[in-house]
């Protein structure tokens, strides 16, 4: 069988006392685009720096293409091309010569064309670093995480500070690079744009996996939130399974995840007397919180 | 490790260049005095053996004659080139390193299929060619200007001991401060802790050939084994000296190599 781009065995953090992620079991297959989504603070880029041997975890290990990660060993990082949520380099340096020592680091391989990359995303490779805006950082990083043509692709926080339109081309260049069979780990608190791309994501909060589910499964079964106002007196219906109910008098609203049809009926049984009715997309933070939170405890 | 030491000599050589070239010029300068200095030596070696015995021990000066070149470099300048050397060395090793920490590039490289240790020594070897570099520098321009400006004929040997007891100093330090940077990143601290290091250090040596109490002391200043009178006393440095300080400068590296085999990087 084909070794997983990556495993995570029961992998644990702590900073001291204080939590970075808790037993993390998770298997992500060669050629999956695989998002990790969760609030700030749920224990992403630790995940992503353990994965990468930046820091030792206090218990468990991850694996690069069945190779153990160790901070000592740093072989199975050959494979990966990693873009930091912070992008930081040498300030002095242009972007061409950063990426040149950056290609230094993996003299047998063959790299991609860094002019067409640069050109796709809009990037002057003479500036010097220091004198880059932060999405135009942002862009060096993404070449110099495709530059050596990596299986694996680590991408933590990578839209922040990009424009809509170079995000944009950045996806279509994610796409061809998830066609021509690369790997993707997208670590991202914004939920539309790993399910724009991913196959399969995992939940995270407060450092454990609360969920790991199929992108098409979370789209069909997707948490509403739904907002109703009743004519005084009349008492709106919730259904069940309803989540965070807060009712006001004859206005309630809630967290509902189930199928349309079902919701709609319930609705629709009380239309005569319904002021005004929305259902809306809740809050990434409200659906980890009402939904993940509980179920991964 | 190739790469990261290409970089590293790239990043470093110009600073390291300027540096020895303001010290060549510095001790170009002192030598210039040296011929009048010499012509009126009588005046001056009464001049400063009114000085208190114990005063002249500390600076060196009870066994060195200033009329002699040796005596002159040895008093005027090498000791002053020692203290610059050390806080420069300090700074030469340490900064590469802690300022990846400080600055968060560390991520950058620690991303790479690149050891800890690979990381280390790269960047110790990048430093150490460079001191290498700018001590032949110094080198150089001292022996010119021994050339130029001598009175008698000198033995090219001793100015050699001379200059390798410069580039002893400088790896000493350099180790020291590797180790400094693996321990303590953060630049402020570490600037501080490195400066006041070499002072306190060069003090201590001072001050231990001041007074006979504090005598112990000297064997805890690096400085006490390559300074004038030693190297004058013997011609040389003793075998033991010179091998005793490689060996605190290669266990510094080796100490900064180990702290990054543990530690937790960019987090």
């Amino acid at each position: 069988m084909e070794q997983p781009a990556i495993r995570l065995d029961h992998l644990t953090k702590w900073y001291g006392k204080q939590r970075g992620i808790v037993g993390i079991d998770l298997a992500v297959a060669p050629g999956e685009v695989f998002g990790f989504i969760g609030p700030n603070g749920a224990g992403k880029s630790t995940t992503i720096r353990l994965l990468l041997g930046l820091i030792r975890p206090t218990s468990g290990r991850s694996l690069l293409f069945g190779q153990e990660v160790s901070i000592r060993d740093a072989k199975a990082k050959a494979d990966v091309g990693y873009l930091p949520a912070e992008v930081r380099y040498y300030g002095d340096m242009t972007v061409d010569a950063l990426l040149r020592y950056s290609a230094g680091f993996y003299p047998k391989r063959k790299l991609a064309d860094v002019h067409e990359l640069a050109e796709r995303l809009d990037l002057d490779l003479g500036m010097r670093i220091d004198r880059l805006s932060l999405g135009n950082r942002k862009k060096v990083g993404i070449v110099q995480a495709l530059l050596h043509r990596p299986r694996l692709l680590v991408l933590d926080e990578p839209t922040s500070g990009l424009d809509p339109l170079i995000q944009s081309r950045f996806f279509t260049l994610l796409s061809e690079y998830g066609a021509q069979g690369g790997t993707v780990f997208f670590s991202s608190h914004v939920l539309s744009e790993v399910q724009r791309l991913c196959h399969r994501v995992a939940i995270v909060k407060e450092g454990r996996v609360a969920a790991v589910e199929e992108v098409d499964a979370l789209r069909s079964g997707s948490v509403k939130r739904i907002t109703v106002t009743l004519h005084a007196g009349e008492s709106p219906w919730v259904p069940e399974g309803a989540r965070d109910i807060a009712r006001d008098g004859s206005a309630v609203s809630y967290l509902y995840h189930g199928g349309a049809p079902s919701l709609l009926e319930g609705l629709g049984r009380q239309a005569a007397s319904t002021l005004d009715a929305t259902i809306e997309q809740p809050s990434l933070e409200e659906v980890f919180m009402h939904y993940y939170g509980e179920e991964g405890a | 490790m190739g790469n990261i030491l290409r970089h590293e000599l790239k990043a470093g050589y110009k600073a390291s260049l300027a540096w020895s070239l303001a010290l060549s010029a510095m001790v170009y300068v002192f030598m210039y005095l040296f011929p009048s200095i010499a012509h009126e030596h009588a005046k001056w070696d009464s001049l400063i053996h009114q000085l208190p015995p114990g005063v002249l021990a500390g600076f060196g000066m009870n066994q060195l004659q200033i009329s002699n070149i040796f005596g002159y470099y040895g008093t005027q300048i090498y000791d002053l080139l020692v203290l610059f050397l050390a806080i420069y060395a300090v700074m030469q090793f340490a900064g590469p390193l802690a300022r990846e920490e400080s600055d968060g590039t560390i991520e950058f490289l620690a991303a790479r299929p690149v050891s800890r240790t690979d990381i280390v020594l790269a960047k110790a070897a990048a430093s150490t060619l460079l001191a290498i570099g700018g001590n032949v520098v110094l080198f150089l321009a001292t022996w010119a200007s021994f050339a130029e400006f001598h009175t008698r004929p000198f033995a090219l040997s001793l100015l050699v001991w001379f200059s390798l007891g410069l580039l002893l100093v400088t790896l000493v330090f350099g180790g020291l401060g590797l180790a400094l940077a693996a321990f303590l990143p953060q630049s402020r601290t570490l600037n501080a802790l490195t400066i006041g290091l070499a002072f306190a250090t060069y003090f201590l040596g001072i001050a231990s050939a001041m007074s006979h109490k504090l005598a112990g002391l000297r064997y805890v200043s690096p400085y006490e084994y390559v300074s004038q009178t030693t190297i004058w006393a013997h011609q040389a440095i003793p075998a033991g000296d010179w091998l005793g300080l490689l060996v605190v400068a290669i266990l510094g590296a080796a100490l900064a190599a180990l702290r990054y085999r543990t530690k937790d990087l960019g987090a």
